[in-house]
């Protein structure tokens, strides 16, 4: 088996809500709500899950970008909540994010240059023209041209933003990069273009993704394993063929039958949720999913199922 | 190869300070009107000593109150000086003085606000409860106060408007910085290992510089005329040092008999404080970041 790069174990991320001045109970929205799994080496693990379930605040914490409330991530062994802000600043060459939304993810006042080079300047790890010329030779590789160094953010379209991203994030050489959601606000046929050389990229550098999304087709595209999230909490987690063909929880197969197919004479059953993703500041007890479920049962109500392998590494979080 | 790229920094850099000029002829006429003013004040202040026909507080009693003519451009007061020369100098006073209060003010506002802003938590509850407090009272008659307190010097008055002045820029900088640090590219630059000193020089501070020139700009002419109108009550400039205000105040008796004492100093801050104003609107418009593109 391959080496495990990030080892997540029960991570947990409270928001405190201010309830006001004059209430004196302290409410708590549950965005994660301890979540485990791993990532090998060089593969891609597909999160999905639809709004508000916490999978961006999971690759802020699996990152310390934002500080969890409990829980331990292990990077290479060494769990980067124990280690100090020197020892963390080390650890941030080899862990890199890309982020939803090009505009608000390049300082609109630096230049590309600047942008992609900005690691490499605070590491020390290259004078400036040893800098410059890796800069240059980044921005060749994801396909923009290497004079538009000097240029300004609001100078590239969308897309192109994007590719600033991602040589931003490969400028330290990372091993390990957390994509949240990184094509999400593109166009379509922009969108396979970024997947793409995320995918080239991947082969030639030996990466390790973390890939958060909410399209299905696009994660059974570009991962190996595939993560269902729901309400702060990890339903399912299996290989790609496995869960696409084989789903077990509940919830995922309710999603899997949303994916659309470009074909009007499929006929297939539709399996439609009813009612609204409950608060996460008042998750509901037993299992979380129970009030949208179509197959509930009393013990739902009750107990709070447990993340469990059923063989095949395919884990399961669901009392059936 | 070496050369060729070389070439092609010269050709980016020049780009660049096109740019810049293009930057600067978005500006509006009305706003460049503004620029050409202040401009021109500048440059008499600073020439001041090489145009002024007369010496400014040399008292002449046999030449009071004389209308403006070949010799005294805008007349002479109730000592026999220049008004002309006063004025000129006058330029000095007002623009250096008001100035001075202007980069205290930005400075220290600067400093606390983005501490407040970016830090958060005590140190921003602290600080706010320290500019609320301030804010409560109204900066021109805590200013008057403060003035008074310290003694009628032009110094002195220097001090009791940036003690007053700092509060406002500073809530408004903390506000700024606040909705800037929520910006990815802050989350970002720390994935790469950025330090806070880090985040706020190269990702903050650049990105509030413009906002502030334009507040900064606004706000010169509302200095100036406190200057001038603090003066004019005696707690600025003392005669027979030359300030617009203290002119107007020394005019003010003989109003009737020489309404020039008054007319041409008041025409000199009405000018400059409307240049400036009209200049900070224009700034406003080019530096907005939604027409940046």
């Amino acid at each position: 088996m391959e080496m495990c790069l990030l080892e997540v174990e029960n991570l947990k991320k409270h928001f405190a809500v201010d309830k006001g001045l004059f209430s004196s109970s302290q409410q708590k929205v549950k965005a994660i709500d301890g979540i485990s799994f791993t990532l090998r080496q060089g593969e891609t693990l597909g999160l999905v899950g639809e709004s508000g379930c916490g999978k961006s605040t999971t690759a802020l914490t699996v990152l310390r970008l934002l500080e969890a409330t409990t829980g331990e991530v292990k990077f290479k062994g060494q769990d980067i909540y124990k280690l100090t802000k020197k020892e963390l600043k080390a650890l941030r060459k080899e862990m890199q994010i890309i982020f939803q939304d090009p505009d608000a993810s390049l300082n609109p006042r630096q230049t590309v240059g600047d942008i992609i080079g900005e690691g490499l300047k605070i590491h020390n790890l290259a004078s400036k023209e040893t800098r410059e010329a890796k800069v240059k030779e980044l921005l060749n590789r994801v396909g923009l041209k290497s004079e538009q160094f000097l240029n300004y953010p609001h100078e590239f379209s969308g897309g192109q933003r994007q590719r600033i991203g991602i040589a931003r994030a490969l400028a330290l050489e990372p091993e390990l990069i957390v994509c949240d959601e990184p094509v999400s606000s593109l166009d379509v046929s922009i969108q396979a273009q970024i997947i793409n050389l995320m995918l080239d990229l991947q082969k030639e550098f030996g990466l390790t993704y973390l890939f958060i999304a909410h399209n299905l087709n696009l994660v059974r595209y570009v991962s190996h394993r595939v993560a269902v999230m729901y309400l702060g909490k990890l339903v399912e987690l299996a290989a790609k063929e496995e869960i696409y063909n084989n789903p077990q929880h509940p919830y995922t197969r309710a999603l899997l039958s949303a994916i659309p197919i470009a074909d009007p004479t499929v006929d297939r059953e539709k399996i439609i949720l009813e009612g609204e993703l409950p608060s996460p500041i008042n998750p509901p007890l037993g299992c979380n999913f129970h009030t949208r479920c179509p197959e509930t049962r009393e013990i739902c109500r009750q107990e709070e199922p447990n993340f469990i392998n059923r063989g095949a590494e395919h884990w399961v979080a669901c009392h059936f | 190869m070496l050369r060729k790229g070389g070439i092609k920094i010269a050709v980016q850099k020049k780009q660049l300070k096109n740019k810049f000029f293009s930057y600067l002829s978005t500006i509006d006429k009305l706003s460049l009107i503004g620029l050409v003013i202040i401009l021109f004040f500048i440059i008499f202040g600073i020439l001041a000593p090489f145009l002024v026909p007369n010496d400014p507080i040399e008292i002449d009693l046999t030449q009071r109150f004389l209308a403006p003519n070949g010799e005294f451009l805008m007349g002479t007061d109730h000592l026999g000086r220049d008004v002309f020369s006063r004025l000129l100098y006058g330029i000095r006073t007002s623009l250096s003085t008001a100035f001075l209060v202007l980069i205290f003010s930005m400075v220290v506002s600067v400093i606390v606000g983005t501490t407040a802003g970016y830090f958060g938590g005590k140190i921003d509850q602290l600080v706010i409860g320290v500019i609320d407090t301030l804010l409560a009272f109204p900066g021109l008659v805590l200013a008057l106060v403060i003035a008074g307190l310290l003694g009628p010097s032009l110094i002195n008055l220097m001090i009791a408007l940036a003690v007053t002045h700092w509060v406002g820029y500073a809530r408004i900088i903390r506000g700024m910085v606040m909705s800037i640090k929520e910006q990815e590219y802050i989350l970002a630059a720390r994935a790469c290992g950025a330090g806070d000193l880090h985040i706020i020089l190269v990702h903050i501070l650049p990105n509030i510089i413009s906002p502030v020139l334009v507040l900064a700009t606004l706000d010169m002419g509302y200095i100036i005329l406190s200057i001038s109108g603090l003066s004019f009550l005696g707690l600025g400039a003392q005669p027979p040092t030359p300030e617009w205000g203290v002119m107007l105040n020394a005019g003010r008796p003989y109003m009737q008999l020489a309404p020039w004492l008054m007319f041409f100093p008041g025409m000199a801050i009405f000018l400059i404080v409307l240049a400036f104003n009209i200049l900070g609107d224009g700034l406003r418009d080019i530096f907005d970041p939604r027409d940046v593109a």
